[in-house]
């Protein structure tokens, strides 16, 4: 079975605006992917319908169907990891093998106090 | 998890729904202009046409070959004199109208009984033209509305993101306007705008509210529906009527609010990061004492859409709120180095306001909100751009 993962070097996987998000990715495929791509995203959850976005993303060359590669993408400068009382804001790293590999995903906190902003 | 297929999920195409709007609102601008502006233009024209009394020579329904089905008018012929000569007219009433509804046109004929005396209005510039009924503008003038309707809840859709457009969705946006190229730097927060916003939204609503309820109502009293008003029908005309005079009320409020005296805010900046202070200075308007009880307050609220039953309601939540009113008309407004800065995504906002409260003798009581934009720290000092676009 195809499998991919994702780690952060951060242990707490928490980070400050701007600061460097560097990390490892690992997979095994059944056939050799076009590109590893790892892209940073958000969503909201809670009472309200759910916004999605995306961040940055670095697609990383794929030679072989099984291999490992280190990633480096900048946090960006919000929106920020938040928990309100009506929603909240929760922060991934994607990782997928293209154009139809297996997906995994790494959430991270993204605040200047590196915790999610509590409202 | 699968975010880009949730994503894909909720968009939806919409060429054929603006398409369909589209069309709707060109069918409803061409039937507002054969079912009510030719009329009201033949209306205003006869405004003027003097009353004199008229005998009913003849009076019947007549039948025409419609495309579909049979539709009816009247036949009438009276005579009248006008400045001490002698006409005869056959016009009931200004434009031709034919419906499918023959007992609407046999109760008109009822009225008009031949030999009975009647009033009919004559052209003072050429008195051989008359005709029986002024007002002209019937329930027909009703039938563009719902085109009308269809055609502007798309476009509001479309424009206010209900309907989102393209064949695939778009990431969300989320940041504050100022980050995407708006206005920064010292603002003057003067309210009227903001005031007469508010004044024409309601005061719309309340046209086109009292509109159709006045319409209902001529054409009741024009047809002798008046008699039919005791029931069911006429209890429902009669809240109409009840809700089309408190939006009347309504209106004259705030149109009395946007004259009222207006706390004039001076803001240094109007992007301020979390964390940081801008100053903040404003002036009384009015004579001296005339304003009390001034409240200035910066507040931050949580705003959601949800959808309930296929419609969209907002929720709100206030979770920070500061007073900022001093004696000496200026304060510093700091920012919360904890807190959440302004979001602008489509369905989950953070709004940041400035609301100013005072009661002004002689004028109802100021309340008046101005958007202010708190936006993430800059990391490391540096500026906010679009920097993942």
């Amino acid at each position: 079975m195809a499998t991919i993962t994702i780690e952060l070097d951060q242990a707490d996987a928490a980070y400050t605006p701007g600061q460097a998000m560097t990390g490892r990715v690992a997979w095994d495929l059944e056939h050799k992917a076009e590109a590893i791509v790892v892209r940073q995203a958000w969503k909201t959850n809670g009472r309200g319908e759910q916004d999605i976005g995306l961040g940055g993303e670095q697609r990383l060359t794929c030679h072989t169907r099984e291999g490992e590669a280190t990633f480096e993408l900048p946090a960006l400068d919000g929106p920020y990891s938040y928990q309100g009382k009506l929603f909240g804001i929760r922060w991934m790293l994607e990782v997928t093998a293209e154009p139809h590999g297996p997906k995994a995903w790494q959430a991270f906190t993204l605040s200047p106090t590196r915790s999610a902003i509590r409202a | 998890m699968h975010w880009h297929q949730d994503s894909d999920r909720r968009a939806r195409n919409t060429a054929a729904v603006i398409v369909f709007g589209g069309l709707f609102g060109l069918v409803g601008a061409l039937l507002s202009v054969l079912l009510v502006l030719l009329p009201l233009v033949q209306t205003l024209r006869v405004a003027g046409w003097v009353a004199a009394p008229c005998v009913i020579m003849s009076s019947e329904v007549q039948t025409h070959a419609g495309e579909t089905r049979e539709v009816y008018d009247i036949a009438l012929r009276y005579s009248y004199t006008y400045e001490g000569n002698s006409y005869e007219g056959d016009r009931y009433r200004l434009y031709p109208l034919r419906t499918s509804d023959r007992a609407a046109w046999q109760a008109i004929a009822g009225r008009y009984p031949v030999g009975s005396e009647q009033t009919c209005y004559v052209d003072p510039n050429r008195p051989e033209r008359a005709t029986l009924k002024r007002v002209s503008l019937g329930a027909a003038a009703l039938t563009p509305l719902p085109f009308l309707l269809v055609s502007f809840g798309v476009f509001y859709g479309v424009r206010s993101g209900r309907i989102r457009i393209g064949l695939r969705g778009k990431p969300a946006e989320w940041r504050p306007a100022v980050m995407r190229g708006g206005k920064t730097g010292p603002a003057v927060l003067n309210p009227r705008a903001q005031r007469i916003k508010k004044l024409v939204k309601l005061g719309l609503v309340a046209l086109v509210w009292n509109g159709i309820v006045m319409l209902v109502i001529m054409q009741a009293l024009g047809e002798g529906w008046i008699r039919q008003l005791q029931t069911i029908a006429g209890l429902a005309l009669s809240s109409f009527g009840i809700v089309g005079i408190a939006l009347l009320y309504m209106t004259a409020s705030r149109l009395i609010v946007v004259f009222a005296p207006a706390v004039r805010l001076k803001i240094e900046e109007q992007a301020v990061p979390v964390g940081g202070s801008t100053t903040l200075r404003w002036d009384l308007p009015g004579r001296p004492g005339q304003v009390t009880h001034l409240v200035i307050t910066v507040i931050a609220e949580e705003a959601v859409t949800i959808r309930v039953g296929g419609e969209d309601k907002q929720e709100k939540h206030i979770f920070y709120e500061q007073d900022l009113t001093s004696d000496q008309g200026e304060t510093t407004l700091t920012i919360p180095s904890q807190t959440m800065h302004s979001l602008e995504a489509e369905h989950n906002k953070v709004c940041w306001m400035l609301r100013v409260k005072a009661d002004v003798r002689g004028w109802p009581d100021i309340a008046d909100t101005f958007p202010l934009t708190v936006l993430p720290a800059a990391p490391n000092g540096a500026s906010h751009g679009n920097d993942h676009d």
